[in-house]
């Protein structure tokens, strides 16, 4: 699929976010979009996800089916994770037998399980809610706002090997991230001034590092980014509110 | 998929609690409307009266039950906003026809066996239009046209006033003199201009809501 000089507007006004953005996917692409909050990335996904329509340029190509995790997942409160899911994957002509959402649902470590009310879960155990009808569509097209920044460790780790099964399995993803979250296999790009910049190849066998960042209400990110990119990391996350829990090495990729 | 996303409209709306209380309404109307009787005219214009503000309660209640991020994920896979914005016109449209029938069916049966198919027919048409007023009416009041509930309902509580109080202003007014005490002819003719105002009064509300959401999306 490519976007093709596409710009869009914040809705409701006429202020530009995008301006004239070139992006080209084939399949089996995992890209990250970051940039700083409000720099335009929730637009670019959902322009991309068919959610927006660009006010100039055009989407073409998009896969049949489409599968998106905005930024906030808020079922209604009484429902059970399990009874949403069904809803949400029979709208997409799709569905999961309760297996299938069991084992998911464990993999990513949603606690303590779908048959409890989504008013009692918490905020990432409702993002991993969410992430469960985004990897069991079996869409052409992964669309994910900001999926690491409620996760732990831990889900964070599962939700990166599901995300790259899925895309060896001929899915695009495309991920939007606040900081640097490059990790081997993706292509980063940043946004600034409303256009995307700097595209970046990870390449195995650069040094890289790991960083793992907590914050008080018990919520924990990992990064992995380029070496020359952990001050800038470290700089926007201190002024976030995070506090760094590690910095080390991340382990080598084998070509 | 267009049934999978009204069920999914009408289970998220119930369990949100935002169907209660136009269908508890509804529903009293028109238990009240059955008991105190009157011909099946007289009845079905006091139905028209309360189901076009309803119809588009249940419109605006459908439409924005869900928090606009939660509503995207089901729309990029109902086919995008437009589809998913017309899967849940349909289920308010669908729940509306419910409660029209009703209060038809309980004004038949009460008039029966002394019922003259005129009106019959003509009562049938005029539910069938404040029903389908209503909806399009609370598609335009309904979020991201007018994001606050407030505003909503009260757009639709002014428009619903006019309705009534106004013959001229489509479907509400004409059909409710359609059916008043004028017979024959003048009725019809009433009716008539309730079903071609209707007709253009929805197809320029929805041109308005289109550019609107176009703007908003």
């Amino acid at each position: 699929m490519r976007l093709e000089a596409v710009s869009t507007r914040r809705p409701g006004t006429r202020a530009a976010v995008l301006r004239d953005v070139d992006l080209a996917l084939t399949e089996g692409d995992r890209v990250t979009v970051v940039g700083a909050n409000g720099s335009g990335k929730s637009t670019l996904l959902r322009t991309t996800a068919g959610l927006s329509l660009p006010v100039a340029g055009q989407v073409v190509d998009r896969p049949a089916t489409v599968a998106y995790l905005p930024d906030r997942v808020e079922p209604p409160p009484r429902l059970t994770g399990r009874s949403w899911l069904h809803l949400v994957l029979a709208t997409r002509g799709g569905t999961a037998t309760d297996r299938e959402l069991d084992e998911l649902s464990a993999e990513l470590g949603v606690s303590p399980g779908l048959d409890d009310p989504v008013g009692t879960l918490s905020r990432g155990n409702l993002v991993k809610v969410g992430l469960v009808q985004v990897l069991l569509s079996g869409a052409g097209l992964l669309v994910l706002d900001e999926p690491y920044a409620a996760l732990d460790p831990a889900g964070a780790e599962a939700l990166d090997r599901l995300l790259a099964g899925r895309a060896s399995a001929g899915a695009i993803v495309v991920e939007a991230a606040p900081h640097p979250t490059a990790a081997p296999g993706r292509t980063a790009y940043r946004i600034e001034g409303g256009t995307l910049v700097r595209p970046e190849t990870v390449v195995p066998g650069l040094p890289r590092v790991r960083v793992i960042l907590a914050r008080a209400a018990g919520e924990a990110l990992t990064h992995e980014v380029a070496a020359h990119e952990v001050d800038d990391l470290l700089r926007a996350a201190l002024a976030d509110g995070w506090s760094v829990r590690e910095v080390r090495a991340a382990p080598e990729v084998t070509p | 998929m267009s049934a999978a996303a009204r069920r999914y409209a009408l289970t998220v709306a119930g369990a949100r609690q935002r169907l209660t209380a136009p269908i508890l309404v509804l529903v009293l109307a028109t238990a009240v409307l059955q008991v105190s009787g009157g011909g099946l005219r007289p009845t079905s214009a006091v139905a028209c009266g309360y189901l076009f503000p309803l119809a588009a309660w249940l419109t605006v209640a459908l439409v924005g039950a869900d928090p606009a991020p939660t509503a995207a994920i089901v729309a990029v896979g109902a086919g995008g906003t437009r589809a998913l914005r017309r899967a849940q016109c349909r289920a308010a449209l669908e729940v509306s026809a419910a409660g029209a029938a009703l209060a038809y069916a309980g004004a038949v049966l009460s008039n029966l066996p002394h019922l003259a198919l005129d009106d019959a027919i003509a009562s049938a048409l005029a539910l069938a239009l404040s029903v389908v007023g209503g909806v399009v009416l609370g598609s335009l009041c309904a979020p991201p046209v007018i994001a606050r509930p407030g505003w909503s309902l009260s757009a639709v509580a002014v428009v619903s006033v006019a309705e009534v109080l106004v013959p001229v202003v489509p479907p509400v007014g004409p059909a409710i003199r359609g059916l008043g005490p004028e017979t024959g002819g003048a009725a019809w003719w009433w009716l008539g201009g309730a079903v071609v105002g209707t007709a253009v009064l929805s197809a320029a509300l929805l041109a308005v809501e289109k550019v609107l959401l176009q703007r908003l999306e």
